[in-house]
């Protein structure tokens, strides 16, 4: 595998949490490498270290040990605000709890990305409505979202996700609070438009089904990665 | 085995939940401190105040149930041998009281027979002192311990005391034990202070102990030009003196009260919608509501608890310095002796306790019930929550509205100023709560030109505001009442500042006010080489007296006006050119308080007593006054002369034709003259308002502390709702929010909060100050005064608001903008 191949290098990753008087260690001096354009999926129980993981690839928490490149670019290297910047262009999360931003309409919402990218006026306007589109919401502009049901919800999140053109994804659990119809939906959504897209897809997730999806599958045990056939 | 969870269990999980907001439990606390802390700190004050009267008042008439008053000469001393031998009233004790100092020390000497104190007053109480010399020896006095240490005067020593215009030398021939109330006193033979006063053969009164039928018996026995008074009425009416005074400042505390009502329920609101979720799960669990209330409840009352002890520990301190603030006022306008000591008022603590426990358990229960009896799921949606408040906007609103008319209603039927004060409160809650719904309509507003602006950013902020109206819309309304407390104290005094120095431009004509330092009369040879001044084109005379009278002492003013001086009376009722007619030829005009106070209008008669006996003189006019929230009655130099006796004069007012020659020769005059205090027109008035804004002085202390209470309500608020949104300030870090976005974002939050607080403050405010001095003013002290719409104190109002929302804003904004997102997104 060529490094400009490489779009994802977790080296040495380390990461405890202090719970009461002792210490629990999630992840023990991790490595991990993702292809650009793979769909990869962080399999593991709860509590196994898969969101923090996530949170690390995304710069949202800090390693005790190791590194995370993006590109070759080492992550904690980084001024929190050049990490903030990856983050707003190149970077698209999808939550579990599909944390939108209750205060913005649907159409605010996904516009949000774009905005914090300096994209405004009618182009931008027309890029969030046909993502709105291309997850089959259009005409819920204007709705907010504790007027939507938990699948639109999570569908306005990964337009958000999209819509300012990130190579990267990462999607912590996002059918897990979605019935298994609607779960489905959701991922053969993200699938499609990721693969559309050539972005790179990781997904944490504790559910099997999502396997048969994936380009490849790694498990968490222990705090280390361990490679599942597909 | 229970079917219920262990009850201890389930509080346990509560209350270590509300243990875990560190910052959140020292600002409940703190909040409900700071409401008591104001509260005590001004019950103590009017306490000890009320207390240090009612102390000197029996210091001064001890058991004594019925007092012997003459005219303004007093009582002739002939009076007392003849009730205590002739009559055989062995209980009976002459007085004659005179104000003296002994350097700056001002003192009230009482001129006793020793020998009479026992039965009557026991004023000299335990003590060592020689009797004999007390009574034989001219200028022997006797001090309680406390002055003599104070004086650093002991047995023998000499002092220098001014009295009646004259510097006397007195020799101290002992001392008795200090009690409280008499801390100012010194006691002489009546002979002595006689001399000492210039008044030989005559007492200001003699006490008595009298039983009803002895009492109805004197009455009608009494010579010609006294009269038998009720000591127990007159105690009474002296200390109706100072309430008005203290209801000024129950206003203020009662307002401090207010919002610390509102944190209160701010603070529990917040624990508790922080814990919805635990809520949520308990319920789940199978907890009963009722069980949850009662648990929140206990809380509650651990928290109060833990507040109220703090607030008085804070609060006797604050007592202490407020009295020192006060003390001066009211010992310059009421009391003339010194309130030294605070008295910790057992009944005060126990108002306290009730307050913070009684106050908390209140506040708790609305937030307390809503929690426990919302359902289970319910409980586990933030959006549920938000909802719920929405849809009881418009019963808040509604409430609010009906508070409104029936304050404005209470207003009409009657004169009752305690009507008054529950119709300001009811004013004050109704208007507050509307403060939400304002909320909502301001920031919709907001939000459309906000998001031109700004984007995504400028419509965030304003409908952050809105959508966690929970939390805000609490914070929000104590900022705003606290605020319009501020605003509405501001206009009020500003509105009477104004008054007072427009009266004060209309009544000081004169170009030179000349008294005498010590307020001694000026003597006729003086007042003649003052009307030869060069320069000099008129003069206007006068003098105050203090008539004793059963419902109080009147202040009688006795003036020879020109008509110049006349022209600046601003006449409140009664024609001016008529009232001036019947003022020369016997008729008295009164300040408005006074006619307030007695129910007196032009035309009515007021009944005085004089030399021969209470005679009816008709009110021709009533004009316009400040200086006494007493009342004054102002009467022609002649008609007092005929009625009462010859009228030394005490100070004279200067009308120039040329006010350099008259100012200079004045210069001449004072260099003669050292003790004359000579004041020009622009000096007198500085030095009134001077005193004027000492006297209001406290009240900015207390605006000071409503503006504190307001800067803890919204920290308070703020902390809470950025621990609220720890998430989608973490989302919106994922997304590309910078930290310092992400703090302008918060801050700009808080200060759309400050700006919408200031707004609605603006017009509560001017409700607060109109209510002030068109109702509770009037109903008070009688005072009428225009309402000064001054955009100072608006200003002030305003600025506070939105300043200590900003301030209040960034310690929770830098927190949050600091906090790793990984963190916000695990928390639920």
């Amino acid at each position: 595998m060529t490094d400009s191949a490489l779009h994802l290098r977790l080296r040495g990753i380390a990461k405890s949490y202090r719970a009461s008087a002792r210490a629990a260690n999630v992840l023990h001096r991790l490595d991990l490498d993702v292809r650009r354009g793979e769909f990869l999926v962080l399999l593991g129980r709860s509590g196994s270290g898969k969101s923090t993981l996530l949170n690390l690839m995304g710069g949202l928490d800090y390693p005790d040990a190791g590194e995370v490149y993006i590109d070759e670019r080492a992550l904690f290297a980084m001024s929190e605000r050049e990490r903030t910047l990856l983050r707003r262009r190149e970077i698209g999360f999808v939550f579990q709890a599909f944390n939108l931003v209750p205060t913005l309409s649907v159409r605010e919402n996904v516009l949000l990305p774009l905005e914090l990218n300096g994209e405004l006026g009618p182009e931008a306007e027309s890029r969030a409505a046909s993502w709105l589109a291309a997850v089959g919401l259009e005409g819920y502009g204007e709705a907010f979202p504790d007027e939507l049901s938990g699948g639109e919800q999570q569908r306005v999140a990964i337009a958000r996700a999209l819509v300012h053109g990130p190579s990267l994804i990462l999607a912590d659990e996002p059918t897990g609070n979605l019935d298994l119809s609607t779960a489905q939906k959701v991922l053969d959504l993200l699938d499609d438009l990721c693969r559309r897209e050539g972005k790179t897809l990781v997904m944490a997730t504790h559910s099997r089904e999502v396997m048969g999806l994936a380009d490849r599958v790694v498990s968490l045990e222990d705090g280390r990665v361990v490679e599942t056939a597909v | 085995m229970s079917s219920q969870p262990r009850a201890s269990l389930v509080f346990k999980a509560g209350w270590r939940h509300l243990r875990g907001f560190g910052l959140q439990l020292v600002l409940a606390i703190v909040g409900i401190a700071v409401g008591v802390a104001v509260v005590v700190g001004i019950d103590l004050t009017n306490e000890s105040a009320s207390r240090a009267f009612a102390m000197s008042t029996d210091a001064l008439m001890g058991r004594a149930t019925h007092q012997v008053v003459g005219g303004p000469q007093g009582v002739p001393e002939s009076v007392y041998p003849w009730l205590r031998v002739e009559q055989g009233l062995r209980d009976a004790a002459p007085v004659l009281e005179l104000s003296v100092a002994v350097g700056e020390r001002e003192l009230t000497l009482l001129g006793i027979d020793p020998f009479a104190e026992d039965g009557v007053r026991g004023s000299l109480g335990e003590g060592e002192f020689d009797i004999g010399r007390l009574i034989a020896q001219a200028g022997a006095v006797v001090l309680p311990d406390d002055l003599a240490a104070e004086l650093e005067a002991g047995y023998g020593d000499r002092l220098q005391l001014s009295a009646a215009g004259a510097v006397h030398t007195v020799e101290v021939v002992g001392t008795v034990a200090s009690q409280p109330g008499a801390e100012s006193l010194l006691w002489a033979d009546i002979a002595t202070a006689q001399e000492l006063a210039g008044r030989v053969g005559w007492l200001t009164r003699i006490d008595l102990v009298l039983e009803p039928d002895q009492a109805r018996w004197l009455e009608a026995e009494l010579p010609e030009g006294l009269e038998l008074i009720d000591a127990g009425s007159r105690r009474q009416s002296l200390g109706e003196m100072s309430r008005a005074f203290e209801i000024n400042l129950t206003a203020l505390s009662l307002l401090a009260l207010l919002v610390g009502l509102f944190l209160v329920y701010n603070t529990m609101s917040f624990a508790l919608l922080r814990r919805r979720e635990l809520i949520g799960v308990l319920r789940a669990l199978g907890v009963e509501r009722s069980q949850l209330l009662r648990n929140v409840l206990l809380e509650a009352l651990i928290l109060g608890g833990v507040g109220t002890l703090l607030g008085i520990a804070v609060g006797i301190p604050l007592a202490n310095g407020l009295l020192q603030l006060v003390g001066r006022t009211l010992s310059d306008l009421y009391y003339a002796r010194s309130i030294a000591e605070l008295s910790v008022a057992p009944l005060s603590l126990v108002k306290a306790v009730a307050l913070g426990m009684g106050g908390t358990l209140l506040a708790a229960l609305v937030p307390a019930y809503a929690a426990a009896s919302t359902p289970p799921r319910q409980d586990l949606g933030r959006s549920a929550l938000e909802r719920g408040v929405k849809r009881r906007l418009g019963l808040v609103t509604g409430l609010g509205a009906v508070l409104l008319i029936l304050g404005a209603l209470l207003l009409l039927p009657s004169d009752a100023l305690w009507l008054g004060f529950v119709a300001l409160f009811a004013i004050t809650v109704g208007l507050a709560l509307l403060v939400p719904i304002a909320t909502v309509g301001f920031m919709r507003a907001l939000a459309r030109p906000l998001g031109r602006r700004f984007g995504g950013f400028g419509r965030m902020a304003a409908r952050g505001v809105v959508a966690g109206l929970s939390r805000t819309g609490v914070a929000l309304t104590a900022l705003a009442v606290a605020v319009s407390a501020v605003v509405g104290m501001g206009l009020m005094i500003g509105s009477f500042r104004a008054s007072v120095g427009d009266w004060l431009g209309s009544v000081l004509r004169a170009d030179y006010y000349l008294a005498r330092q010590d307020d001694a009369p000026l003597t006729p040879d003086l007042i003649d080489t003052v009307r030869q001044l060069p320069g000099l084109s008129d003069v206007s005379l006068s003098r105050y007296e203090r008539l004793p009278q059963e419902e109080g002492d009147v202040s009688l003013w006795i003036v020879q006006l020109g008509e110049e001086a006349w022209a600046g009376f601003q006449f409140r009722a009664g024609e001016p050119n008529a009232a001036w007619q019947a003022f020369q030829n016997g008729a008295v005009i009164v300040t408005e308080p006074f006619a307030f106070h007695h129910a007196l209008a032009p035309g009515d008669r007021l009944s005085l007593r004089t030399q021969e006996g209470v005679r009816e003189f008709p009110v021709a006019g009533v004009y316009a006054d400040y200086s006494s929230d007493r009342g004054i009655v102002a009467m022609a130099e002649s008609t007092y002369e005929k009625w009462f006796g010859a009228s030394p004069v005490e100070s004279m007012g200067l009308y120039a034709h040329n006010a350099a020659r008259l100012g200079q020769a004045l210069d001449e005059l004072k260099a003669e003259h050292p003790q004359l205090q000579i004041r020009s027109n622009l000096d007198l008035r500085e030095r009134s308002m001077e005193v004027f804004d000492q006297t209001f002085a406290v009240t900015d202390v207390l605006r000071i502390l409503a503006a504190l209470v307001a800067v803890v309500g919204v920290f308070s608020a703020l902390s809470a709702l950025a621990l609220e949104r720890a998430r989608e300030a973490a989302v919106l870090r994922a997304l590309g929010f910078t930290p310092t976005r992400l703090a302008i974002l918060h801050v700009t939050e808080s200060g759309l909060m400050g700006l919408a607080a200031g707004l609605f403050a603006l017009p509560l405010g001017i409700v607060l100050a109109v209510v002030l001095i068109e109702v509770i003013n009037r109903r008070a002290f009688g005072w009428t005064m225009d309402f000064a719409l001054l955009p100072g104190p608006l200003l002030d109002g305003f600025w506070l608001a939105l300043l200590s929302a900003l301030v209040a804003a960034v310690y929770p904004a830098w927190r949050q903008a600091r906090a790793v997102p990984a963190r916000g997104l695990r928390e639920e």
